[in-house]
């Protein structure tokens, strides 16, 4: 799965992938539902990924705990992409 | 009606705007006719035009006499810490094309229901949208109101409070209702439909598109790129899906409206200092040709120059604001890793600063931390030497180039890629000045930003 696709799940839903996050050692899709070429505005969910003997998988994030550092990771990154100067100032800050 | 001199509230800004245009048309003054421009009749250097226009524009937005209270919008989101920024900045309705009051007003418990207050409006819903959210919304936590015979519905509760920092006040007026709702009655008594045709009461049945369900994994049947339109996307956007850089604005667009819709999660005070950033990067959105906000129907509400301007006006605050709270977040961040270092744990994600497993680190020397404001001039008159050093250089190279090369096919290729670094260190230049006022400005407002409080009580 990456960015971009449009996943149909096993009970039909589907979802465009819009950014994927690492947290954790495990890999998560920022999500917006999709239904008949409309995105829709009110299903933005995380989905963790993962593969067993049945295929690959995604579950929907619920843990407040965790669906908060998602968010604030996107957060983080939409920030920093808006400002460049404070993009390499966390990046200075992260790296000494 | 009393009339109201919001420019008083907004003095503090619109005095330190005032003393970034006089900088920039006090050097216009020493420079040569060929390096200045004139704007307003002020000769200003050249390279500063844009910024200046910015300025002025932002100015005209803050300076505003003799207006309805009724007719300003209030940026009290902004209120930090122990700090108070109550009335920080006041800016019309009118010019920031807000209908409704929407987005990050207020979060809290609401009294004698104790649930939570339901998500705002988002910039790309429609009424009808949100409506239905509301009634589904309180009906999930068994509270409905009454409609009338023209379907009209009562006040929701939390319609019915004034909300100061996420906390419910009870008016002094029994009567009173939230802007928001003054505009749906406005809304319902204007559409014939509507008074014609009481609505049913029952909750609005569930969305019939499937959706994944919480605790259970969903097995992928199958994936595909996305190639189509969007129906519910601008037009201009869905034409050109199918390359890179526009999937790239379309991805901007999506997430901010979804970030914004799950802000509401984080806790209010993130929200009152986040908040802002973000309701500024969603109208901001203004370089899609066409697409002039966030998706579907905003661009019937923002005309391009007053989504230019808002984006200004609002960066000067909320992206600051944001800069300093993320800072304050990764020192959090680092602080966790360097504890669980010190504990002998591993980290456990490939982005934490790992620290070589040589025990805690001190905290990093190269980082400005930027406690006063001649620090933050410091830093940025570092930035700006650097880069017009680099310019210099490469003014340097060019010679050399024009000089030595062999070939014209030579010389051209040598001479495209120093345009190509002028531009970038240009650029770059230009977002310096910009961060270099936005810092200077606000920073010293903020530095009391409490990690812990910045993220709401949120452990990463």
């Amino acid at each position: 799965m990456k960015e971009r696709d449009i996943i149909t799940l096993d009970n039909n839903a589907e979802y465009l992938l819009l950014d994927e996050i690492e947290y954790e050692d495990k890999k998560y899709f920022f999500s917006v539902g999709f239904s008949n070429n409309n995105v829709d505005y009110s299903d933005y969910i995380f989905l963790e990924t993962g593969i067993d003997n049945n295929g690959e998988y995604v579950e929907k994030v619920c843990d407040e705990k965790l669906y908060k550092a998602l968010l604030v990771i996107e957060l983080t990154r939409e920030v920093t992409d808006n400002v460049p100067e404070l993009k390499a100032q966390l990046e200075e800050e992260i790296n000494n | 009606m009393a009339m109201f001199d919001a420019s008083k509230h907004n003095k503090k800004l619109i005095d330190e705007i005032q003393k970034a245009i006089d900088g920039i048309v006090v050097t216009g003054k020493n420079l040569d006719d060929d390096n200045v421009s004139i704007i307003n009749g002020i000769k200003v250097p050249t390279d500063e035009k844009d910024r200046l226009k910015k300025l002025i524009e932002t100015l005209e937005l803050l300076d505003i006499h003799s207006v309805s209270r009724d007719s300003l919008f209030v940026f009290e989101e902004l209120a930090v810490d122990s700090k108070k920024f109550d009335d920080l900045m006041l800016l019309l309705k009118s010019d920031l094309g807000i209908e409704v009051p929407s987005i990050i007003n207020f979060y809290g418990i609401i009294p004698g229901l104790n649930i939570k207050t339901p998500r705002p409006m988002l910039l790309a819903e429609s009424m009808d949208n949100y409506e239905a959210y509301l009634k589904s919304y309180y009906h999930k936590n068994g509270y409905d109101v009454t409609v009338d015979d023209n379907g009209l519905r009562s006040p929701y509760p939390h319609e019915k409070y004034l909300w100061k920092k996420g906390e419910a006040v009870k008016p002094d007026n029994d009567d009173y209702v939230c802007d928001y709702y003054k505009k749906y009655i406005e809304v319902h008594r204007s559409s014939p439909e509507r008074n014609t045709e009481p609505q049913n009461t029952d909750p609005e049945p569930e969305p019939t598109a499937p959706r994944a369900e919480a605790g259970r994994r969903h097995y992928v049947k199958s994936r595909r790129s996305l190639k189509d339109k969007i129906l519910n996307l601008p037009h201009d956007i869905n034409q050109n899906l199918k390359s890179e850089e526009f999937w790239t604005n379309v991805k901007k667009v999506l997430k901010t409206v979804g970030i914004i819709a799950g802000i509401v999660v984080l806790g209010t005070l993130a929200v009152k200092v986040l908040g802002p950033a973000l309701v500024g990067a969603a109208k901001g959105i203004s370089y899609i040709p066409g697409a002039v906000a966030a998706a579907g129907g905003a661009s019937t509400i923002y005309s391009a120059a007053q989504v230019a301007r808002i984006r200004s006006t609002l960066s000067l605050l909320g992206i600051t604001a944001v800069g300093v709270t993320l800072v304050a977040l990764y020192r959090r961040y680092r602080k966790k890793v360097l504890d669980r270092a010190k504990d002998g744990e591993e980290p456990t994600t490939s982005t934490t600063p790992t620290n070589n497993g040589n025990g805690p680190q001190n905290e990093p020397t190269g980082t400005p931390n930027f406690r006063s404001k001649e620090e933050v001039d410091n830093y940025f008159k570092t930035k700006l030497a650097e880069n017009k050093k680099k310019l210099e250089e490469l003014d340097i190279e060019e010679k050399m180039v024009k000089e030595n090369s062999t070939s014209p096919e030579e010389m051209e290729t040598a001479l495209n890629s120093i345009k190509t670094r002028r531009e970038i260190l240009e650029r770059t230049r230009s977002q310096i000045l910009e961060m270099q006022i936005k810092m200077a400005t606000f920073y010293a407002d903020f530095q009391n930003v409490r990690p812990e409080e910045a993220m709401g009580g949120m452990s990463l």
